[in-house]
């Protein structure tokens, strides 16, 4: 398996992220069945509650869906609001270096607005 | 369901308290590791559930029963570890035999592949085996029994690394294809980590936590940064450990008494960051301000 499990982030969280991977990659495709909790742990080689926890993350992000008796299945819109998610992510996060520099370099609200103003302006 | 419960249950030898009033719960069908350092209590603690032996005051129930002495709970439980013995006279291929006769669940074929597969020869006699195909051979008799409550005492001890992932996986089949509860002691718990679902941590004959393995890791943080930004939040605090070196502080504290987010840490030059299992157990169990450098000043 090419996911290394680390010993500080939490194993379900690990599963999670790797489940969100596959559907971004469409290795998992919307209304496809994805793994049961019992294939996970022999996967990944971990506990079936701990697998089980991961899917329960993607379920109640409403990323997965159940039908009784059949198992978990891949959300309609999973890889859109998967990709939606990181993108928002990741913008919160340069924003906040960014502000932070700034800070550090004694750059001013207004200045900073007025860079990233430009920036896009440059771009447009 | 719980499978054992026990109730401020205390063991003593001679002047030594090895259990104090332990009360704890295990739950069917979970794997669980028994974590602590030397001299804590888990064997004394196995012991008593296994019903070899007595505890002093206290109660204790396994199948709802006393296990002292009690034929229900011999049927349905098995206890390894390296003390296990059997005849001089039999070899491996007879001892497996009368495995057969006495546990129900037994699964003969699944003892000879895997048996064949660490390399270990049938007509051996017990004794003549090398002491990480004594300890090999005691956990495929304790894996094929198949019993309800399967206690592993250092079941790994002895064995060369390769066997041991692969034993650990082997455990973890075996629980898959047929659930069971597993009490696994080890004095190392990174290796046997990604299979358990909870741990039982033991320190002076206590119970100290016992909880699902991520509850468990995440009570315990790493918090790293410049001294000053730091000494306020330190001091407000439990601090486990704590490390200075050149205006630098780390500093280990309990996740629960951790007010500010981590954004406003990141302002401040704080890094927050989590601990593995076995990290977790070290802090809970050292004595506090306790060192080794100490004892050479």
């Amino acid at each position: 398996m090419h996911v290394h499990l680390d010993g500080t982030t939490p194993i379900y969280i690990q599963i999670a992220e790797w489940l969100q991977h596959e559907i971004i990659a469409d290795r998992l495709q919307a209304d496809e069945k994805v793994y049961s909790q019992y294939q996970l742990a022999e996967l990944f080689n971990i506990n079936p509650a701990t697998a089980g926890k991961g899917l329960t993350i993607l379920l109640e992000e409403q990323l997965l869906y159940k039908k009784r008796g059949l198992g978990m299945f891949v959300a309609t819109d999973a890889k859109e609001r998967i990709l939606m998610k990181r993108r928002n992510e990741i913008l919160t996060k340069m924003a906040q270096e960014i502000v932070l520099e700034a800070k550090r370099l004694l750059v001013s609200d207004e200045e900073l607005l007025v860079l990233i103003r430009k920036t896009q302006e440059g771009l447009a | 369901m719980n499978i054992i419960q026990c109730e401020e249950l205390s063991k003593s030898f001679g002047r030594r308290h090895a259990l104090q009033r332990v009360t704890c719960a295990i739950d069917a069908e979970k794997i669980i590791g028994i974590i602590g350092r030397n001299g804590a209590g888990k064997s004394t603690l196995l012991n008593i559930f296994a019903g070899y032996i007595k505890p002093t005051t206290g109660s204790c129930k396994v199948f709802n029963e006393n296990p002292f002495n009690n034929i229900q709970t011999a049927a349905n439980m098995i206890f390894i570890d390296d003390r296990l013995s059997f005849s001089d006279y039999l070899s491996l291929e007879d001892i497996l035999k009368m495995g057969a006769d006495f546990y129900p669940n037994w699964q003969n074929e699944l003892a000879y592949r895997m048996l064949d597969y660490a390399g270990i020869d049938l007509t051996a006699k017990h004794q003549q085996l090398s002491k990480g195909q004594l300890a090999t051979f005691n956990l495929v008799y304790g894996l094929v029994s198949r019993c309800a409550l399967t206690i592993l005492d250092e079941p790994m001890n002895g064995m060369d690394e390769v066997i041991r992932t692969d034993f650990y996986r082997a455990i973890l089949k075996e629980y898959l294809a047929f659930p069971r509860t597993f009490l696994i002691t080890s004095h190392h718990l990174q290796e046997m980590e990604s299979i358990l679902e909870e741990i039982l941590l033991m320190d002076e004959g206590s119970v100290i936590a016992h909880a699902p393995l991520d509850e468990f890791k995440e009570q315990l943080i790493s918090l790293s940064g410049p001294s000053d930004a730091l000494a306020d939040l330190l001091s407000e605090t439990e601090v486990y450990a704590q490390k200075i070196m050149a205006g630098m502080t780390s500093a280990i504290i309990d996740a629960s008494k951790l007010f500010v987010s981590e954004e406003i840490l990141r302002a401040k030059g704080i890094t927050v960051s989590s601990l593995n299992a076995s990290e977790v157990c070290k802090y809970l169990t050292s004595k506090k301000g306790s060192d080794i450098d100490a004892i050479f000043d």
